[in-house]
Protein backbone atom coordinates (compact mmCIF):
# COMPACT_ATOMS: atom_id res chain seq x y z
CA UNK A 1 0.00 0.00 0.00
CA UNK A 2 1.31 3.50 -1.16
CA UNK A 3 0.10 6.75 -0.13
CA UNK A 4 -1.72 6.90 -3.77
CA UNK A 5 -3.30 3.79 -3.28
CA UNK A 6 -4.10 5.28 0.48
CA UNK A 7 -5.76 8.15 -0.74
CA UNK A 8 -7.90 6.40 -3.10
CA UNK A 9 -9.28 3.87 -0.61
CA UNK A 10 -9.66 6.99 1.56
CA UNK A 11 -12.21 8.80 -0.40
CA UNK A 12 -14.20 5.37 -1.20
CA UNK A 13 -14.62 5.28 2.43
CA UNK A 14 -15.52 9.07 2.55
CA UNK A 15 -18.10 8.45 0.10
CA UNK A 16 -19.75 5.52 1.60
CA UNK A 17 -19.69 7.31 5.41
CA UNK A 18 -20.90 10.48 3.84
CA UNK A 19 -23.58 8.04 2.07
CA UNK A 20 -24.36 6.41 5.19
CA UNK A 21 -25.07 9.96 7.41
CA UNK A 22 -26.75 11.70 4.89
CA UNK A 23 -29.02 8.56 4.28
CA UNK A 24 -29.31 7.90 8.07
CA UNK A 25 -30.42 11.83 8.88
CA UNK A 26 -32.66 12.05 5.93
CA UNK A 27 -34.46 8.79 6.41
CA UNK A 28 -35.28 10.20 10.01
CA UNK A 29 -36.27 13.46 8.64
CA UNK A 30 -38.44 12.05 6.51
CA UNK A 31 -40.39 9.19 8.80
CA UNK A 32 -40.93 12.08 11.38
CA UNK A 33 -42.71 14.27 8.82
CA UNK A 34 -44.76 11.48 6.77
CA UNK A 35 -45.74 10.25 10.78
CA UNK A 36 -47.67 13.97 10.77
CA UNK A 37 -49.69 13.15 7.72
CA UNK A 38 -53.19 11.86 9.25
CA UNK A 39 -54.62 8.72 7.01
CA UNK A 40 -57.58 8.91 5.67
CA UNK A 41 -59.54 5.51 7.14
CA UNK A 42 -61.26 3.05 4.85
CA UNK A 43 -64.03 0.59 5.67
CA UNK A 44 -62.79 -2.55 5.19
CA UNK A 45 -65.72 -4.57 6.44
CA UNK A 46 -69.48 -3.71 7.05
CA UNK A 47 -71.85 -6.53 8.41
CA UNK A 48 -75.17 -6.53 10.20
CA UNK A 49 -75.70 -8.12 13.07
CA UNK A 50 -79.71 -9.04 13.61
CA UNK A 51 -79.63 -10.39 17.41
CA UNK A 52 -78.16 -6.99 18.37
CA UNK A 53 -79.84 -4.77 15.90
CA UNK A 54 -76.35 -3.26 14.75
CA UNK A 55 -74.12 -2.31 11.75
CA UNK A 56 -71.13 -3.34 12.26
CA UNK A 57 -67.80 -1.44 10.46
CA UNK A 58 -64.67 -2.34 10.43
CA UNK A 59 -61.88 0.80 9.71
CA UNK A 60 -58.79 0.80 8.59
CA UNK A 61 -56.24 3.70 10.06
CA UNK A 62 -53.74 3.64 7.13
CA UNK A 63 -51.59 6.56 9.05
CA UNK A 64 -49.55 6.50 11.95
CA UNK A 65 -51.65 9.59 13.96
CA UNK A 66 -54.48 8.83 15.63
CA UNK A 67 -58.02 9.45 14.73
CA UNK A 68 -61.07 9.86 16.44
CA UNK A 69 -64.70 9.14 15.72
CA UNK A 70 -66.80 11.72 17.05
CA UNK A 71 -70.15 11.27 15.63
CA UNK A 72 -71.98 8.43 12.60
CA UNK A 73 -74.70 9.86 10.26
CA UNK A 74 -76.77 6.57 8.96
CA UNK A 75 -78.58 6.89 5.97
CA UNK A 76 -81.27 3.93 4.92
CA UNK A 77 -83.04 3.84 1.44
CA UNK A 78 -85.54 1.03 1.72
CA UNK A 79 -85.48 -1.66 -0.96
CA UNK A 80 -88.39 -3.95 -2.36
CA UNK A 81 -89.17 -6.15 0.54
CA UNK A 82 -89.20 -3.93 3.48
CA UNK A 83 -92.35 -1.87 4.47
CA UNK A 84 -90.37 1.00 5.85
CA UNK A 85 -90.75 3.40 3.53
CA UNK A 86 -87.69 5.70 4.54
CA UNK A 87 -85.83 6.20 8.11
CA UNK A 88 -82.88 8.16 8.77
CA UNK A 89 -80.93 8.64 12.00
CA UNK A 90 -78.58 11.69 12.59
CA UNK A 91 -75.18 12.58 14.50
CA UNK A 92 -75.18 9.51 16.80
CA UNK A 93 -72.48 10.93 19.10
CA UNK A 94 -69.40 8.00 19.36
CA UNK A 95 -65.91 8.74 20.68
CA UNK A 96 -63.83 6.19 19.51
CA UNK A 97 -60.22 6.38 18.90
CA UNK A 98 -58.83 4.80 15.66
CA UNK A 99 -55.80 3.07 16.29
CA UNK A 100 -53.09 4.00 14.34
CA UNK A 101 -52.17 1.31 11.63
CA UNK A 102 -54.67 -1.21 12.78
CA UNK A 103 -58.22 -2.07 12.23
CA UNK A 104 -60.96 -0.66 14.39
CA UNK A 105 -64.34 -2.34 14.77
CA UNK A 106 -67.16 -0.05 15.61
CA UNK A 107 -70.58 -0.92 15.96
CA UNK A 108 -73.78 1.27 15.25
CA UNK A 109 -76.81 0.02 17.04
CA UNK A 110 -79.92 1.24 15.16
CA UNK A 111 -82.74 3.11 16.71
CA UNK A 112 -84.75 0.62 18.82
CA UNK A 113 -88.10 -0.01 17.56
CA UNK A 114 -87.16 0.33 13.87
CA UNK A 115 -87.57 -2.57 11.76
CA UNK A 116 -84.71 -4.98 11.15
CA UNK A 117 -82.77 -4.42 7.88
CA UNK A 118 -84.44 -6.43 5.01
CA UNK A 119 -82.53 -7.51 1.16
CA UNK A 120 -82.11 -5.00 -0.60
CA UNK A 121 -81.83 -2.29 1.76
CA UNK A 122 -79.24 0.41 1.03
CA UNK A 123 -77.13 1.51 3.26
CA UNK A 124 -75.46 4.59 3.47
CA UNK A 125 -73.15 5.93 6.89
CA UNK A 126 -71.35 8.44 6.89
CA UNK A 127 -68.56 8.82 9.93
CA UNK A 128 -67.32 12.24 11.05
CA UNK A 129 -63.56 12.27 12.75
CA UNK A 130 -61.03 14.17 13.59
CA UNK A 131 -56.94 14.49 14.32
CA UNK A 132 -55.00 16.24 16.45
CA UNK A 133 -52.92 18.40 14.39
CA UNK A 134 -56.64 20.62 13.65
CA UNK A 135 -60.02 21.34 14.38
CA UNK A 136 -61.33 20.17 11.05
CA UNK A 137 -64.08 17.37 11.22
CA UNK A 138 -63.61 15.32 8.24
CA UNK A 139 -65.74 12.21 6.58
CA UNK A 140 -65.88 9.16 5.13
CA UNK A 141 -69.59 8.01 3.37
CA UNK A 142 -69.31 4.15 2.65
CA UNK A 143 -72.50 2.67 1.15
CA UNK A 144 -73.69 -1.10 1.18
CA UNK A 145 -76.32 -2.70 0.27
CA UNK A 146 -77.55 -5.73 2.56
CA UNK A 147 -78.28 -8.91 0.79
CA UNK A 148 -79.91 -10.64 3.73
CA UNK A 149 -77.14 -12.70 4.75
CA UNK A 150 -76.21 -12.40 8.82
CA UNK A 151 -72.74 -11.49 8.37
CA UNK A 152 -71.38 -10.43 4.95
CA UNK A 153 -68.68 -9.17 3.62
CA UNK A 154 -69.06 -6.76 1.17
CA UNK A 155 -67.83 -6.61 -2.96
CA UNK A 156 -64.33 -5.54 -2.93
CA UNK A 157 -65.30 -2.60 -5.20
CA UNK A 158 -66.21 -0.96 -1.96
CA UNK A 159 -67.17 2.92 -2.40
CA UNK A 160 -65.51 4.87 -0.26
CA UNK A 161 -65.54 8.69 -1.13
CA UNK A 162 -63.47 11.06 1.07
CA UNK A 163 -64.82 14.77 1.92
CA UNK A 164 -63.17 16.80 3.24
CA UNK A 165 -65.63 19.44 4.93
CA UNK A 166 -64.69 22.74 6.94
CA UNK A 167 -67.88 22.50 9.14
CA UNK B 1 10.83 44.10 11.27
CA UNK B 2 7.63 45.97 11.36
CA UNK B 3 6.00 44.02 8.09
CA UNK B 4 6.87 41.27 9.97
CA UNK B 5 4.57 42.23 13.02
CA UNK B 6 1.86 43.52 11.16
CA UNK B 7 1.50 40.05 9.17
CA UNK B 8 1.28 38.23 12.27
CA UNK B 9 -0.93 40.57 13.95
CA UNK B 10 -3.34 39.98 10.37
CA UNK B 11 -2.38 35.95 10.89
CA UNK B 12 -3.64 36.42 14.65
CA UNK B 13 -6.89 38.45 13.56
CA UNK B 14 -8.00 36.00 11.29
CA UNK B 15 -7.33 33.11 13.37
CA UNK B 16 -9.38 34.66 16.06
CA UNK B 17 -12.23 35.48 13.54
CA UNK B 18 -11.85 31.78 12.35
CA UNK B 19 -12.33 30.11 15.88
CA UNK B 20 -15.17 32.67 16.26
CA UNK B 21 -16.83 31.33 12.88
CA UNK B 22 -16.40 27.73 14.32
CA UNK B 23 -17.58 28.37 17.44
CA UNK B 24 -20.76 30.46 16.01
CA UNK B 25 -21.58 27.45 13.90
CA UNK B 26 -21.34 24.56 16.44
CA UNK B 27 -23.50 26.31 18.71
CA UNK B 28 -25.81 26.57 15.70
CA UNK B 29 -25.39 23.39 15.25
CA UNK B 30 -26.55 22.14 18.19
CA UNK B 31 -29.51 24.60 19.00
CA UNK B 32 -31.01 23.62 15.71
CA UNK B 33 -30.46 20.30 15.81
CA UNK B 34 -33.15 17.47 15.71
CA UNK B 35 -32.72 14.81 17.63
CA UNK B 36 -31.37 12.28 15.20
CA UNK B 37 -28.77 14.98 14.59
CA UNK B 38 -28.38 15.66 18.13
CA UNK B 39 -27.45 11.56 18.37
CA UNK B 40 -25.06 12.40 15.87
CA UNK B 41 -23.28 15.53 17.60
CA UNK B 42 -22.97 13.63 20.78
CA UNK B 43 -21.29 10.66 19.57
CA UNK B 44 -19.00 12.71 16.91
CA UNK B 45 -18.10 14.83 20.43
CA UNK B 46 -17.57 12.04 22.32
CA UNK B 47 -15.68 9.81 20.61
CA UNK B 48 -13.17 12.80 18.99
CA UNK B 49 -12.51 13.44 23.23
CA UNK B 50 -11.85 9.63 23.18
CA UNK B 51 -9.42 9.49 20.34
CA UNK B 52 -7.74 12.52 20.43
CA UNK B 53 -4.65 11.01 21.11
CA UNK B 54 -4.06 8.53 18.10
CA UNK B 55 -5.32 11.97 15.59
CA UNK B 56 -2.55 14.01 16.98
CA UNK B 57 -0.33 11.02 17.63
CA UNK B 58 -0.20 9.22 14.14
CA UNK B 59 -0.71 13.18 12.45
CA UNK B 60 2.29 13.99 14.50
CA UNK B 61 4.43 10.75 13.11
CA UNK B 62 2.68 11.35 9.77
CA UNK B 63 4.16 15.13 9.44
CA UNK B 64 7.46 14.30 11.02
CA UNK B 65 7.66 11.78 8.17
CA UNK B 66 6.67 13.75 5.42
CA UNK B 67 9.09 16.07 6.31
CA UNK B 68 12.10 14.12 6.66
CA UNK B 69 10.82 12.12 3.27
CA UNK B 70 10.73 15.37 1.25
CA UNK B 71 14.15 16.86 2.63
CA UNK B 72 15.60 13.12 1.81
CA UNK B 73 18.00 13.02 4.93
CA UNK B 74 17.37 12.81 8.45
CA UNK B 75 18.94 15.53 10.59
CA UNK B 76 19.23 15.83 14.40
CA UNK B 77 16.53 18.21 14.50
CA UNK B 78 13.79 15.54 13.80
CA UNK B 79 15.50 13.04 16.05
CA UNK B 80 15.73 15.60 19.10
CA UNK B 81 12.00 16.38 18.30
CA UNK B 82 11.01 12.68 18.30
CA UNK B 83 13.25 11.84 21.57
CA UNK B 84 11.79 14.73 23.45
CA UNK B 85 7.92 13.70 22.09
CA UNK B 86 9.42 10.26 23.47
CA UNK B 87 9.97 11.54 26.62
CA UNK B 88 7.27 13.59 27.32
CA UNK B 89 5.48 9.89 27.52
CA UNK B 90 7.64 8.38 29.76
CA UNK B 91 10.45 6.83 28.58
CA UNK B 92 12.77 8.35 30.68
CA UNK B 93 16.11 6.60 30.03
CA UNK B 94 17.59 8.98 28.18
CA UNK B 95 21.22 6.99 27.48
CA UNK B 96 19.32 4.73 25.52
CA UNK B 97 17.44 6.70 23.39
CA UNK B 98 20.76 8.48 22.48
CA UNK B 99 21.75 4.88 21.03
CA UNK B 100 18.42 4.71 18.76
CA UNK B 101 18.50 5.49 15.13
CA UNK B 102 15.91 7.63 13.69
CA UNK B 103 13.72 3.96 12.34
CA UNK B 104 13.94 2.82 15.93
CA UNK B 105 12.09 5.91 17.65
CA UNK B 106 9.65 6.11 15.27
CA UNK B 107 8.71 2.23 16.13
CA UNK B 108 8.82 3.54 19.66
CA UNK B 109 6.47 6.11 19.12
CA UNK B 110 3.93 3.66 17.44
CA UNK B 111 4.89 1.25 20.19
CA UNK B 112 3.76 4.01 22.31
CA UNK B 113 0.54 4.58 20.30
CA UNK B 114 -0.96 0.91 20.02
CA UNK B 115 -2.62 0.93 23.75
CA UNK B 116 -4.69 3.61 22.94
CA UNK B 117 -5.24 2.34 19.46
CA UNK B 118 -6.81 -0.86 20.78
CA UNK B 119 -8.90 0.48 23.48
CA UNK B 120 -10.16 2.55 20.99
CA UNK B 121 -11.11 0.10 18.22
CA UNK B 122 -12.53 -1.68 20.83
CA UNK B 123 -14.84 0.67 22.56
CA UNK B 124 -15.97 1.33 18.27
CA UNK B 125 -16.72 -2.49 18.10
CA UNK B 126 -18.37 -2.81 20.95
CA UNK B 127 -20.60 0.68 19.73
CA UNK B 128 -20.86 -1.28 16.55
CA UNK B 129 -22.00 -4.73 18.29
CA UNK B 130 -25.18 -2.54 20.00
CA UNK B 131 -25.92 -0.76 17.15
CA UNK B 132 -26.49 -3.95 15.05
CA UNK B 133 -28.23 -5.93 17.87
CA UNK B 134 -30.34 -2.52 18.47
CA UNK B 135 -31.56 -2.58 14.99
CA UNK B 136 -32.44 -6.27 14.41
CA UNK B 137 -34.63 -5.16 17.95
CA UNK B 138 -32.56 -7.71 19.74
CA UNK B 139 -32.61 -4.86 22.64
CA UNK B 140 -36.04 -4.47 22.54
CA UNK B 141 -37.28 -1.00 22.12
CA UNK B 142 -37.00 0.34 18.24
CA UNK B 143 -36.57 3.82 19.82
CA UNK B 144 -33.30 3.49 21.23
CA UNK B 145 -32.34 1.70 17.76
CA UNK B 146 -32.80 5.58 15.95
CA UNK B 147 -30.20 7.76 18.54
CA UNK B 148 -27.60 4.23 19.00
CA UNK B 149 -27.56 4.28 15.54
CA UNK B 150 -27.02 8.54 15.34
CA UNK B 151 -24.14 7.89 17.95
CA UNK B 152 -22.68 5.14 16.03
CA UNK B 153 -22.39 7.38 12.35
CA UNK B 154 -20.74 10.37 14.42
CA UNK B 155 -18.48 7.50 16.37
CA UNK B 156 -17.34 6.15 12.43
CA UNK B 157 -16.89 9.71 11.39
CA UNK B 158 -13.93 9.85 13.97
CA UNK B 159 -12.85 6.76 13.14
CA UNK B 160 -12.52 7.35 9.87
CA UNK B 161 -10.08 10.25 10.62
CA UNK B 162 -8.22 8.16 13.14
CA UNK B 163 -7.95 5.36 10.78
CA UNK B 164 -6.78 7.25 8.05
CA UNK B 165 -3.99 9.76 10.04
CA UNK B 166 -2.84 5.71 11.12
CA UNK B 167 -2.64 4.84 7.75
CA UNK B 168 -0.57 7.80 6.33
CA UNK B 169 1.70 7.64 9.63
CA UNK B 170 2.46 3.89 8.40
CA UNK B 171 2.56 3.78 4.78
CA UNK B 172 4.63 7.07 5.21
CA UNK B 173 7.01 4.69 7.40
CA UNK B 174 6.67 2.06 5.00
CA UNK B 175 7.97 4.54 2.32
CA UNK B 176 11.05 6.34 4.41
CA UNK B 177 12.16 3.00 4.71
CA UNK B 178 12.16 2.21 1.35
CA UNK B 179 14.27 5.35 0.51
CA UNK B 180 17.03 3.95 2.59
CA UNK B 181 17.62 7.69 3.57
CA UNK B 182 20.84 8.20 5.54
CA UNK B 183 21.03 9.79 9.10
CA UNK B 184 23.48 12.40 9.16
CA UNK B 185 24.88 12.88 12.32
CA UNK B 186 26.53 16.68 12.85
CA UNK B 187 23.58 19.16 13.27
CA UNK B 188 22.43 21.38 11.05
CA UNK B 189 20.59 24.77 11.34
Amino acid sequence: MNRVFLFFVTSLLALILGWGIGGYITYNKTLDAVGKIPGSPIIIKSAYDKSSHSVIFSILNPGTLPLTVISESFVFKPGKETSEKRYEMKNIPAQVPLIPLGITTVSLKLKEGSQELKAGDIVMATIHYVHPLSDDVYTVSHKFEYTGKPQETPPKEIKNEKQEDKQ
Amino acid sequence: MNFEKVAWWIFWLTFGFLLFLIFFGISLAFLTATSVEFAYILGLVSFLLLGNKLLFGYGWIANVLDIVISSKKVTDIYKDRVKRKLQEKGFTVEEKLQELSFKALIMLAFKDLDYYRYSYYGIFLLLTLITIMAKFNLLGEFVIGKYIEGVFWGAATVTFFVWGLEQLSKVSFVEYNLLGIQEKTEKEG
